[in-house]
């Protein structure tokens, strides 16, 4: 799905991520962990390209993410979900307009797909808030309809990073429920967590694999998370 | 290369994806329409300026005057003479003496209706109609002087080339000052687009974060300002073609020469400033938003 190859991140000076080596299969599970600053979010970035490995190099499906043009990027992130802990809405449009965003700007009638908006809208329990403004959703709701609007064209691999980092706990296994439904369905997740116990709530969920971040390398987490 | 009329139509809903910012909205409308009235004039005074030009090289080409000095008796023998000379001229369509009253009118502009114009010693004055290809002038003048040494010939080509150069020169100083405004249009466009792109980075990062493309991205801020800068324009034309309809009409009797007000097909030129100013407006929103996206991942 995604791979890494001796990719590093370098920020002026400083390594943020370095020797890179890593793999994410299709359809896996993985936990991203580690303190904040650790470069997590960095990771996420560079796998969508949002940001670029300084060197080495990141596939998605089997192709060189750093050659490709700024239309071929746009079309990668078709097919990289991402959930970001900001959700990053356009707060003058509603919160159904939002999650529509990606159908939208890929071109596909939204019109057409509006039963499957619904079932969307239905399987996040936002039916009633879909003419809602982001500003008024609650921080819940919120990360419910950036998982909405990360799956809406069903997209290979969601990346989500610190989805739960706002809300209170109730919730956070909610929206890790979402995740997991996505992965049964074949979609390879990822997210990126401080909170060590959403880890091991997750652990009888599903199988996930641990990766731990740490001084700008990532390597398999211990087994006694 | 996006279609016009999905410009118009179907990229409504990707134009709200841009928060519409009333502030510099009504900027780039009232800049539009500012630069659209001014733009109407300057061109109207182009078309007029070219078409005096036209008609102070035309009209004044194909007419003479002849003027016959002396007094009493003399004045009719040269005259007499003179008129045999322009009858026999190749080149002399018609000829037709200006009356006392005639040259009253002409004078009352500069002494007044009451002038004892009758004491003056004004000159017998023949109006000359000509063929400018075919007559020639020397020769006419040559004949003149031996056979009517009273006659003086003025082809107006003195007064007509200085008149002639001064609505040229107006020409190429409106087409000049249209350019300008053109310029200055293109320029403040492209700097409301720079800075509404500039308060729009987030709104940016997240429709690349979503999947558009540039081009995209690119039509939703061009959607906007083209659309604000043609309600400008118009409003702005339609002021200026207002004032210029309040204008001396070359039509009116009296401003044949003179009149600046549009004639004929000028009526529609200025229709053409709200469309150009569209096409200000789209590529230089184009031009900042690009610029903007190429630093922006």
């Amino acid at each position: 799905m995604i791979e890494f190859e001796d990719a590093a991140f370098r920020y002026g000076e400083t390594d943020v991520l370095s020797r890179l080596n890593l793999r994410l299969t299709p359809g896996s599970f993985h936990f991203l962990i580690g303190p904040s600053g650790a470069g997590k979010t960095t990771f996420l970035r560079l796998c969508y390209k949002e940001l670029a490995p300084t060197s080495g190099v990141v596939r998605f499906r089997g192709k060189t993410i750093g050659d490709q043009d700024r239309d071929a990027v746009a079309d990668l992130r078709r097919a990289v979900g991402v959930v970001h802990q900001d959700c990053q809405f356009l707060d003058h449009i509603t919160v159904g307009e939002n999650i529509a965003l990606p159908l939208q700007v890929s071109g596909l009638n939204v019109q057409e797909r509006a039963d499957d908006l619904a079932s969307l809208l239905d399987w996040v329990s936002l039916n009633d808030r879909v003419d809602a403004y982001p500003p008024q959703l609650s921080g819940g709701e919120r990360q419910r309809a950036a998982v909405a609007r990360a799956v809406i064209l069903s997209p290979d691999l969601i990346l989500a990073d610190e989805p739960t980092g706002n809300i209170d706990w109730d919730m956070a296994l909610r929206i890790l429920t979402l995740l997991v439904e996505l992965n049964r369905m074949g979609k390879s997740v990822l997210i990126a967590t401080h909170d060590l116990n959403l880890v091991r709530a997750a652990k009888s969920r599903v199988q996930a694999r641990v990766l731990r971040i740490a001084d700008g390398t990532i390597q398999p987490a211990a087994a006694d998370l | 290369m996006v279609r016009l009329p999905r410009l118009f139509a179907g990229d409504a809903a990707a134009a709200r994806l841009v928060p519409p910012g009333a502030h510099s909205g009504l900027t780039v409308s009232m800049l539009s329409a500012i630069m659209a009235f001014f733009a109407v004039l300057v061109l109207a005074l182009a078309l007029a300026a070219g078409r005096l030009a036209d008609d102070w090289g035309g009209s004044l080409a194909n007419s003479g005057t002849l003027q016959v000095f002396g007094v009493g008796e003399d004045v009719e023998i040269q005259a007499r003479a003179a008129l045999n000379v322009l009858r026999t001229t190749p080149g002399v369509q018609s000829v037709r003496m200006i009356g006392v009253e005639e040259q009253r009118a002409l004078l009352e502009p500069w002494l007044g209706s009451e002038a004892a114009v009758d004491g003056l010693p004004l000159p017998l004055l023949i109006e000359v109609v000509t063929d400018p290809m075919r007559l020639n002038v020397d020769s006419l003048r040559l004949r003149l002087e031996g056979e009517a040494p009273e006659a003086v010939y003025d082809d107006h080509s003195g007064l007509r080339a200085s008149l002639v150069l001064t609505a040229q020169r107006l020409k190429v100083f409106a087409y000049l000052c249209l350019a300008l405004i053109v310029i200055a249009l293109a320029a403040v466009l492209g700097l409301a687009a720079q800075a509404a792109v500039a308060a729009n980075t987030q709104v940016i990062r997240t429709l690349r974060i979503v999947g558009a493309r540039d081009r995209y991205i690119v039509n939703a801020f061009r959607r906007r300002f083209v659309m604000r800068a043609l309600g400008g324009s118009a409003l702005g034309a339609a002021f200026g073609l207002g004032l210029i309809g309040v204008l001396p009409q070359a039509s009116e009797p009296g401003f044949f020469l003179i009149g600046i007000g549009p004639v004929g097909w000028n009526w529609a030129a200025p229709i053409l400033v709200p469309p150009v100013a569209g096409i200000i407006a789209w590529t230089a929103t184009g031009w900042a938003v690009r610029r903007r996206l190429v630093r922006q991942a």
